[in-house]
């Protein structure tokens, strides 16, 4: 029951550090094993969700620091066939989007993550991420405002 | 920007399925076999638990108050692992306790004696602890003189009578002697051995004698007399003491002069002065001092020991000022007597290592020739096993030589120590012999012959010869019963408990094994301390059976054994043994009610919280360097290792 609840939170804060879906889950699944092994030290059920949440947010940071270096691509070569000049815009809107996003401050980076992928309700991810209703909503605004302005200028008409 | 958003990170949305891959993901997990490192992760948990934490902090504690303890040398108050004073302690090392205060009327309070015979003197009754523990002095070992030694005969120009002290030499059947006392012992000699102290050289002769003799002398010049007295005092390894001269009404010289020589000299000497002149008088006497001054230095000896224990007290005092004031009172006491009786006992040394002759010169006047009487009065005083026997054997002598008896009296105490007196008058002629014969009924106590010429008109100096008449010699005779000297001495003490009952158990195991009970003693405090001494007596062969006995009553805490050496020791020959025994020193006394007790325990428990702070402290004062130095390094090779990071 408490997997099933809880997995996909666990994975949208683990992916929203790591930005790797395979390390993601590593992450759940080693918090879930922790939890189990240090059932013994949760005295109250309703700290078990803020508890989860701080441990895989943990081991991620720590698994981030493990991490090597990963090599960045080859730049793909300039293709001389002309393309549609819509899908490269996306393209590089979607490139944009995910290098503001991976430079955004952790807890902004998990909220947005929490209320953009999983779909969670303020009261799900204040619950997760041990915050106020007014310290989440000023979180998500900043994010937000952050990334207006970075994507500003190639937000195109279409994907608004 | 929501809708971008949405789209993007919820193209990265899992599925349904994720939960279902967790389950198992972690299921499998779980069941995996534990492997090294989870054993480890189990064992930091354990390791790093809340109890686990709360034992640490205690532990370390605990060092710290123990390294205090090491670094300043000092035990925990009201716990002492050595032997307690059991009366005469006061105050105690720990805690403070009104209760346990005690004034010097009260100190000694419940002292029950049983004494069985005359044997524990007031001047030797052990007054507080036991008197070894330390100890580095010995009291001397002494030959027992040989019984009849062998005198010189009375002179019959009535100069001089002189006796001598022979020594007997060691001849080392006293150590094959005294193996067999201790082979039936086993395991209980080698631990007497053990815990017995260093004994102390033996001295040859060390029977205490005081010879005095004073003679008065008529001489004819009396510088040239006074100046061979000097001659014959330095010439017998003596020297003139003090000298004095006066001229009189008849313009004759007349002085004293007082001669200090060794006293196995004292006859030669006498012998030589009989050359100056006429020898109107003198007087011969020997005073034993033995058993006075051995008892002054045993007794000196106690209180040695117990000075040093008293000084123990006050080194570590954590009581009271009032307590400590009275240790430092009873300490000022102890000190004096021991002082006292360091000067007895070196008077008697001086006084036994010379010989004092007082001679009274005076210078003839010379008229008509001189007409003298020569009265002599002898005093003998004898030891003897059998008095009744040796006092039928002195009326013999007394009538084989005619003497008239002046007083006879034979008395028996209630003791029943028989004393026998016998006074005669003896023929001149008969009285050399006599005498002789009464000497070898026993060993001299003391023999004193006291020979005074009267004048009866005329000059040495006048024409005519000197006629000297003999009166009877007046003889007194006193024997005494002999207790013969013991050839060993023990002391041990033993730490047990009910010590009334355990004097009584000693006497009875004594009695049934040969030995005699000498005395007993018991002492009590107010604090509950118990000390009793028993004196026991016996012939060697008993010794290995008394002592296992003694030291089944309780635990060994000292033992001493002092050996004569020098004389033939046979399985009969006496063995004094002193047991002392004392019960374990109680850390809260028993007192009046509950609430006293509490109180006590509560104050020693306060007391001994504040000694475990203070150590705290003096750990925390003694590492606190090393872990400043510690800190310093860390923070200098963080500070390293970040700039190398940033270089």
């Amino acid at each position: 029951m408490v997997i099933r609840a809880h997995s996909r939170t666990l994975f949208a804060i683990a992916f929203a550090i790591l930005h790797d879906r395979e390390e993601a889950e590593d992450v759940v699944q080693e918090t879930f094993v922790k939890a189990f092994r240090s059932r013994w030290r949760i005295r109250k059920a309703d700290r078990l969700p803020g508890w989860l949440s701080t441990v895989a947010r943990n081991r991620a940071l720590d698994l981030l620091r493990r991490r090597r270096p990963i090599a960045c691509p080859e730049p793909a070569a300039v293709d001389s066939a002309p393309r549609a000049a819509d899908a490269a815009d996306a393209e590089e809107t979607r490139e944009l989007l995910h290098r503001t996003l991976a430079t955004l401050p952790e807890t902004h980076r998990i909220a947005l993550t929490l209320r953009y992928l999983e779909g969670l309700d303020h009261k799900a991810i204040q619950q997760a991420m041990g915050l106020s209703d007014g310290a989440l909503r000023g979180i998500l605004g900043r994010g937000l405002a952050t990334m207006r302005k970075a994507l500003k200028p190639s937000t195109s008409p279409a994907l608004e | 920007m929501n809708t971008l958003l949405e789209q993007e990170l919820g193209a990265q949305r899992p599925g349904p399925e994720l939960a279902d891959r967790m389950v198992r993901r972690v299921r499998a997990r779980l069941d995996a076999p534990a492997n090294a490192a989870a054993l480890l992760a189990a064992l930091r948990r354990i390791v790093l638990a809340r109890p686990m934490q709360l034992a640490y902090a205690v532990l370390l504690l605990a060092a710290m108050v123990k390294s205090g303890s090491m670094i300043t040398g000092e035990r925990p108050p009201g716990i002492s692992t050595e032997m307690t004073r059991p009366v005469a302690a006061i105050g105690s090392a720990g805690g403070a306790d009104t209760d346990r205060r005690r004034t010097a009327d009260d100190k000694f309070a419940m002292n029950t004696e049983l004494k069985e015979e005359g044997i524990l003197q007031p001047g030797n009754r052990p007054v507080g602890a036991p008197a070894f523990a330390g100890r580095t002095d010995m009291p001397r070992s002494f030959a027992a003189p040989a019984p009849g030694d062998a005198v010189d005969s009375l002179v019959a120009a009535g100069a001089t009578r002189h006796f001598g002290w022979k020594d007997t030499a060691a001849d080392g059947s006293l150590a094959a002697a005294a193996a067999p006392a201790e082979s039936g012992e086993g395991g209980a000699a080698a631990g007497a051995a053990a815990l017995a102290l260093p004994v102390a050289e033996p001295q040859p002769g060390n029977r205490k004698l005081i010879r005095d003799a004073s003679v008065q002398v008529e001489v004819a010049d009396y510088a040239k007399a006074a100046a061979s007295i000097g001659a014959f005092a330095t010439g017998e390894g003596g020297y003139i003491s003090t000298q004095s001269s006066n001229r009189g009404a008849n313009g004759k010289l007349q002085g004293s002069i007082e001669i200090k020589l060794p006293p196995e000299r004292l006859d030669d000497f006498l012998g030589k002065l009989r050359g100056l002149g006429d020898v109107k008088s003198q007087n011969l006497t020997t005073q034993d001092v033995t058993k006075d001054y051995f008892d002054t230095g045993a007794r000196m000896r106690n209180a040695q020991v117990e000075e040093a224990r008293l000084i123990e007290i006050v080194k570590n005092r954590t009581g009271k000022l009032s307590d400590v004031l009275e240790v430092e009172r009873e300490l000022a006491r102890v000190r004096e007597s021991i002082e006292q009786m360091q000067g007895t006992l070196k008077y008697y040394d001086a006084m036994v290592q010379f010989a004092t002759v007082t001679i009274a010169l005076n210078e003839k006047d010379l008229n008509t020739p001189a007409q003298y009487l020569l009265k002599q009065r002898a005093d003998l005083s004898l030891y003897s096993k059998d008095v009744d026997a040796a006092f039928a054997r002195a009326r013999q002598i007394a009538a084989s030589a005619q003497a008239q008896v002046l007083d006879s009296n034979v008395q028996r105490d209630d003791a029943g120590r028989t004393t026998a007196t016998l006074s005669l008058l003896i023929n001149p002629d008969a009285a050399e012999s006599a005498l002789g014969q009464l000497k070898d009924l026993g060993r001299i106590e003391n023999f004193t012959s006291a020979t005074q010429r009267i004048a009866q008109g005329g000059s040495d100096n006048a024409d005519g010869a000197v006629r000297t008449e003999r009166d009877k010699v007046e003889a007194h005779l006193t024997i005494l019963k002999d207790e013969e000297n013991s050839v060993q001495q023990t002391e041990i003490g033993i730490q047990t408990a009910d010590i009334e009952a355990r004097i009584a158990a000693l006497k009875k195991n004594a009695s049934d094994m040969g030995a005699e009970v000498k005395g007993a003693s018991f002492q009590s405090d107010p604090s509950g301390a118990e000390f009793g001494t028993v004196q026991l007596r016996m012939p060697l062969r008993a010794y290995a059976g008394v002592l296992a006995a003694v030291k089944h009553l309780g635990e060994v805490k000292n033992l001493s054994t002092h050996r004569q050496e020098g004389a033939t020791v046979s399985d009969n020959a006496p063995a004094e043994m002193t047991v002392q025994l004392f019960t374990e020193p109680q850390v809260v006394t028993p007192d009046d009610g509950l609430w006293a007790t509490i109180r006590r325990t509560l104050g020693e428990a306060a007391g001994a919280v504040a000694w475990s702070v203070r150590m705290i402290g003096v750990s925390l004062a003694f590492f606190a360097p090393w872990l400043l130095l510690l800190g310093v390094a860390a923070v200098c090779v963080k500070l390293a290792r970040r700039l190398r990071r940033k270089s």
